[in-house]
């Protein structure tokens, strides 16, 4: 319990801010990279990492040096591994898909319309060669035909590699629900290990499959029997259904109700929610174990003391208070930050005990306090009052020679004075400021100040100016 | 007062038993205000000249109708033959001693009043002092030391503690 409330104390604005960003980065990072293998990587490497930390915690020291020298090396590897995947999201999706786009994973292509045209093209012996992109581009492999633009559908697509339609000699291209283009040429894979009986058609559809994420639908001419090229390998299809499978699994879509299956929105909250908790684990990691210590000594300040009340004493004018955060943020913290306050709205006349506390304290975000000094602080208060006192000058220094200061008038001779009931209540006389006699050689008069205590305050009347009228004599011989 | 006009023989009689009483009475007194000193630094005046110079004869003073009256009080270097000598307010440490004269115009019968001396408001010393109709003079002295520098006060009061004056002075180095 103590942890938790320790943790919400320590928690500042930046940390949540710093939590949520990286937690929606990490987000971003599983939609735009899921159902690839990037993502089974990088949850590997993230392993890899948790066991540096713990090995690290445990005092391992081999371990540790060994599972963080993996993780740097691996952070590199996968970039190289999976450039294709990279430039692939990079390149195909704009900055609002890539920042906040929510994939879209309803199935838009009539994969059943497909599959029975492919099988109908098949018993046919109409060749044909179906390209269905995946997640990459296919700019670079796929030499453009003709556009097509037309909504998919049984007829259509076997009217399509119809063998006297002009543009049946080549592969079509589907996007969504549609045919996007006709008669576009694929790379040949240069396997020398093919069959006999696969043609022009397998190769093609092999070559695009071995460079791209894309699936190739092959249907041969001559022996009537459909194929499918997928991540460099060519597979035999012998039913509709099984087409139908391979089709959804490509478009990353599962039937419903197929038991251990989750409903796609479900996953999405439970990925949000887990990188929150991932990054919140890293957060923490990084953060609470490099905890350090500090002391500042900070001035206590008296609050809400009554307008007529003065300290007269303290038992203590500062605390020293010992603290808690990150190392990067204790360099951080500004000892004008520590505020130790004590509230007089309570305190009575005379001697009055706190007892210090964490109310007293108030502390920047994120830091902690662990202790403080003294726990207990005595004040003393009076009451304010108004006193006359005489005045007297202060005299210094030396006469010159032969004369003597034979009297002074002060003007005014007495002054009212505000202060503590028991400082005015032993303070008898107000001395002027030092006045050097050296330079007093004849009669004359002179304006001084008073020497006021810190705690005593002249009557708001009153200028602090005193007139002195002094007389010189010679001095007689004794 | 039909008594102070018997003739001249009788007058020289009273005069010496006065003289004689008044004696005794000083040196008494003179006890008293060493006693109640508080500080080595204060001795008690030497013994005062008893009656000013400028006495008013006992008869031409109404008893009854007298109060205690201060007339010149000062701090002064010396006195000498009853007569306070450079009376001032700033006095070097190097004189050693320093004197708080004070002469009461009338006193209506003899009573004690007190020097008080103060250094900063902290009283340093009291001195019990005799004064005696119908009019007289007396003074305290204090003896300085280093640690005197600064400015003191002297308060002149009666036995209840009326203050008849204050003189303020300074001890310079």
């Amino acid at each position: 319990m103590d942890f938790l409330v320790n943790f919400f104390q320590a928690l500042r604005w930046q940390d949540v801010l710093d939590i949520l960003l990286n937690s929606y980065i990490l987000f971003r990072f599983y939609v735009l990279f899921r159902g690839t293998n990037v993502l089974r990587v990088l949850f590997g490497l993230a392993c890899i990492w948790f066991a540096q930390r713990l090995a690290l915690s445990m005092g391992l020291i081999v371990s540790s040096w060994v599972s963080q020298g993996i993780t740097a090396a691996a952070a590199l590897i996968v970039v190289v591994i999976f450039r294709n995947e990279i430039r692939a999201v990079l390149q195909t999706k704009n900055i609002k898909a890539i920042l906040w786009d929510l994939p879209q994973k309803e199935v838009t292509t009539p994969i059943e319309v497909i599959s029975d045209s492919v099988f109908e093209m098949a018993s046919r012996r109409i060749g044909a060669l179906i390209v269905i992109p995946g997640k990459e581009e296919l700019e670079e492999q796929v030499q453009h035909g003709v556009d097509w633009r037309g909504h998919i559908s049984k007829e259509m697509i076997i009217s399509i590699f119809w063998p006297d339609n002009p543009v049946h000699d080549g592969a079509a291209v589907i996007s969504g629900n549609r045919v996007r283009e006709v008669k576009c040429i694929l790379p040949l894979s240069k396997r020398e290990d093919l069959p006999s009986h696969y043609g022009t058609r397998h190769r093609a559809a092999l070559g695009l499959a071995e460079s791209t994420d894309a699936l190739v639908v092959v249907v041969s001419e001559e022996r009537g029997k459909v194929t499918v090229a997928k991540d460099g390998l060519l597979q035999p299809v012998y039913h509709p259904a099984e087409l139908e499978r391979r089709l959804r699994n490509h478009f990353g879509v599962f039937l419903k109700g197929r038991p251990g299956i989750i409903n796609e929105s479900l996953e999405i909250v439970l990925a949000s929610v887990l990188s929150v908790f991932f990054t919140l684990g890293i957060w923490m990691s990084i953060t609470q174990g490099l905890d350090s210590l500090a002391s500042f000594d900070v001035p206590v300040e008296y609050m809400n003391r009554k307008t007529n009340q003065e300290i007269i004493k303290a038992s203590d004018d500062s605390v020293e208070l010992q603290i808690s955060a990150t190392r990067s943020l204790i360099r951080t913290v500004d000892p004008d930050q520590l505020r130790v306050r004590v509230d007089l709205s309570k305190a009575v006349i005379g001697r009055n005990s706190f007892v210090l506390t964490r109310e007293n304290v108030t502390l920047p975000p994120g830091v902690i306090l662990k202790n403080l000094e003294p726990e207990r602080i005595d004040v003393t208060l009076d009451v304010l009052v108004e006193k006359e006192l005489p005045l007297q000058a202060d005299w210094v220094g030396s006469m010159p020679e032969g004369l003597l200061l034979a009297s002074a008038r002060l003007i005014p001779d007495r002054v009212v004075v505000i202060g503590p009931s028991r400082m005015l209540e032993n303070l008898q006389t107000l001395y002027t400021e030092e006045i050097p006699v050296d330079p007093l050689t004849t009669s004359d008069s002179m304006t001084v100040t008073l020497a006021l205590n810190p705690s005593v305050k002249l009557a708001p009347w009153l200028e602090n100016r005193v007139n002195i009228d002094y007389q010189v004599q010679p001095r007689e011989p004794l | 007062m039909q008594k102070f006009k018997l003739e001249p023989m009788m007058d020289k009689i009273w005069t010496c038993i006065g003289i004689g009483l008044a004696a005794l009475v000083l040196w008494a007194g003179t006890g008293f205000s060493t006693a109640g000193a508080q500080s080595e630094s204060i001795s008690e005046a030497t013994p005062p000249p008893g009656p000013a110079p400028e006495a008013i004869a006992p008869g031409e003073l109404d008893v009854e109708d007298m109060q205690l009256m201060i007339g010149a009080a000062s701090v002064c270097e010396a006195v000498k033959n009853g007569i306070p000598r450079n009376e001032a307010i700033v006095f070097s440490i190097s004189l050693g001693r320093v004197y708080c004269f004070s002469d009461f115009l009338a006193v209506p019968q003899q009573t004690f009043i007190y020097h008080h001396w103060y250094y900063q408001d902290q009283q340093r010393a009291s001195v019990k002092l005799l004064v005696r109709p119908p009019r007289w003079s007396t003074y305290s002295s204090l003896q300085l030391r280093a640690t005197d520098v600064g400015p003191w006060r002297v308060e002149i009061t009666t036995e209840d503690g009326s203050v008849l004056r204050t003189l303020r002075f300074s001890i310079l180095e």
